[in-house]
């Protein structure tokens, strides 16, 4: 054994910011490592833990992603949205339409005459045997106009209807919304169902990521009680659980863009089929670079999320020290 | 100088168990003290208070020259830096080798990596453990692992040295070798107190010796 140390010999060497700041980055550095090893030394539950977040993560993914290309491919199944005016008979409908075309509401306006509108008729819908037979010609001029995107909803098309109803040479306006609101709220309906399974399959993924976490500090409960009496901040302690928490996190949201990319290939390719038969050509949107990458960092946010609920949880009920009195 | 003073300290539990009776006692600065006493007499308790696991519920308690009451929560763990803590079953981490034992609290503390290497190589000798730094604590002797959970606790340089029935868990011929260690501690300047109920090495050491019973302070004796 040496012989002792006097304690003037003993230094106690202030350290200074930048030392403080290395240590601190080192410690980062050493937890992110170490916790991404203690993960790949428990392959099982590793794999386990991440499948269950992947396949949490993969459905929301793939709900964004297909009502995402829904909107963006809009005008493949979206019919415009039209009124037709039946004018009364004596009008002149070319000067109306070219009155017409100057409201701000109004995009496109067609006049159809009535010779024109009988042709239409006769072709369409094969009683021309008997339309033949009629000594004049029934139909009215009819002017279709198309409304701009700024005045498409409900009440806007509404006052539309009505202001044209006004006018002394419109006898009636057709005006068919009724299967634009049904379908806007089964729409609506849709997206409210999809984002309340979403979120719940996001809570799910912190659950599972905290659960896990609080697996991982229950085995390390005395390495914690030891760094805890030996001065470790509760940032210090946290630290290599919220690592924990990212990795699982990243992994998971990795296998999910997989997995997500493995089912959108296969949904898009029958889809593409499908709507070839109908003379359509449509690719379902898949899952960029980019998105993937979003989806590894937004999972592993969840992990830290969750880890991080469990740590605290863990310290509150632990080792933190009982208020002054 | 005082490094320790109790001031009248009581503590009772949450459950209602009174652990301490109005304590008064004071350690010196590189004063080695004994605390004995039966099961339940409250020296864990004692350490507890000390360590800040626990507030007293009555009284006041100084360190260094510092009433502990204005330790808040967050500045706790700064506080305990400054104390260095042996267990009776050493809680050595058996998933890191001796070396990333011992350097533990300078991690903690955020010393610089060669300062760190310094520190524990010194550290190491002083145990008299000097080729051990790459072995796993697991395959070494129950008194080598004490030796190193002493080396871990004295690595930062602490004003105080606890020890918590540090030969509990060790033969006779052992706990001699480790009391002979923290003689060896004490004359070079640290400040310790020890916490054991073998009386017989306890007398053997020729120290000071607090003694409790039932929570009440029953003697204080210099041998």
């Amino acid at each position: 054994m040496k012989a002792p140390q006097h304690p003037s010999h003993r230094k106690r060497r202030r350290r200074n910011f930048g030392d403080r700041i290395r240590a601190w980055i080192r410690h980062h550095y050493t937890q992110c490592y170490d916790s991404l090893l203690r993960i790949v030394r428990t392959p099982v539950n590793s794999v386990v833990t991440c499948l269950l977040i992947a396949i949490a993560i993969v459905m929301p993914t793939i709900f964004y992603i297909c009502t995402d290309a829904l909107q963006s491919n809009e005008h493949y199944w979206r019919e415009p949205i039209t009124l037709s005016l039946f004018l009364h008979p004596q009008s002149n409908g070319k000067n109306l339409a070219h009155h017409l075309q100057q409201l701000p509401e109004v995009k496109t306006v067609k006049y159809i005459d009535a010779e024109q509108a009988l042709a239409e008729f006769k072709a369409q819908s094969g009683l021309a045997d008997m339309i033949e037979t009629l000594s004049y010609n029934p139909l009215p001029e009819v002017i279709e106009i198309e409304p701009t995107a700024d005045a498409a909803t409900h009440q806007q098309l509404a006052a539309l209807k009505n202001k044209l109803l006004a006018l002394k040479e419109v006898a009636q306006v057709q005006l068919d919304i009724e299967w634009l609101q049904r379908f806007q709220q089964l729409v609506m309906l849709i997206e409210r169902i999809g984002t309340l399974i979403a979120l719940l399959l996001l809570a799910a993924v912190v659950l599972v990521i905290s659960s896990m976490v609080h697996w991982i500090i229950s085995n390390r409960r005395d390495e914690i009680e030891i760094i805890h009496l030996f001065g470790a901040s509760r940032a210090f302690i946290r630290r290599p659980f919220i690592y924990t928490g990212f990795w699982y996190g990243f992994i998971g949201g990795g296998i999910a863009w997989i997995f997500a990319k493995l089912i959108l290939d296969w949904i898009s390719a029958s889809l593409h089929n499908l709507l070839a038969l109908y003379g359509h050509t449509y690719n379902l949107a898949t899952i960029t670079p980019l998105l993937g990458l979003q989806l590894m960092f937004g999972t592993a946010l969840l992990g830290v999320v969750g880890s991080w609920i469990a740590v605290v949880r863990y310290l509150r009920h632990h080792i933190e020290l009982p208020v002054n009195l | 100088m005082e490094m320790i003073r109790f001031n009248d300290v009581s503590m009772r539990f949450a459950n209602g168990y009174q652990a301490l009776y109005d304590i008064n006692f004071t350690i010196e600065k590189n004063e080695m003290v004994f605390l004995t006493g039966h099961s339940g007499a409250g020296k864990s308790t004692i350490l507890k208070l000390i360590l800040l696991s626990e507030r007293a519920t009555r009284g006041q308690i100084w360190m260094h020259g510092r009433n502990l009451r204005t330790v808040t929560s967050k500045r706790a763990c700064y506080y305990r830096r400054n104390i260095g803590t042996v267990f009776q079953n050493n809680q050595l981490l058996f998933d890191r080798n001796v070396y990333d034992n011992i350097a533990l609290p300078l991690i903690i503390a955020g010393y610089p990596q060669t300062q760190i290497a310094r520190r524990v190589e010194a550290v190491l000798e002083r145990v008299a453990l000097d080729d051990y730094a790459t072995r796993n604590p697991m395959k070494l002797s129950a008194g080598e692992q004490q030796r190193v959970g002493i080396a871990r606790a004295i690595v930062n340089n602490p004003l105080l040295l606890i020890a918590d029935e540090p030969t509990g868990n060790l033969d006779p011929d052992l706990s001699d070798s480790i009391m002979n260690l923290f003689a060896h501690l004490h004359d070079s300047g640290t400040t310790i107190l020890i916490v054991s109920h073998d009386l017989s090495l306890v007398q053997k050491m020729q120290h000071r010796v607090i003694t409790l019973k039932n929570g009440r302070l029953t003697g204080d004796t210099l041998r």
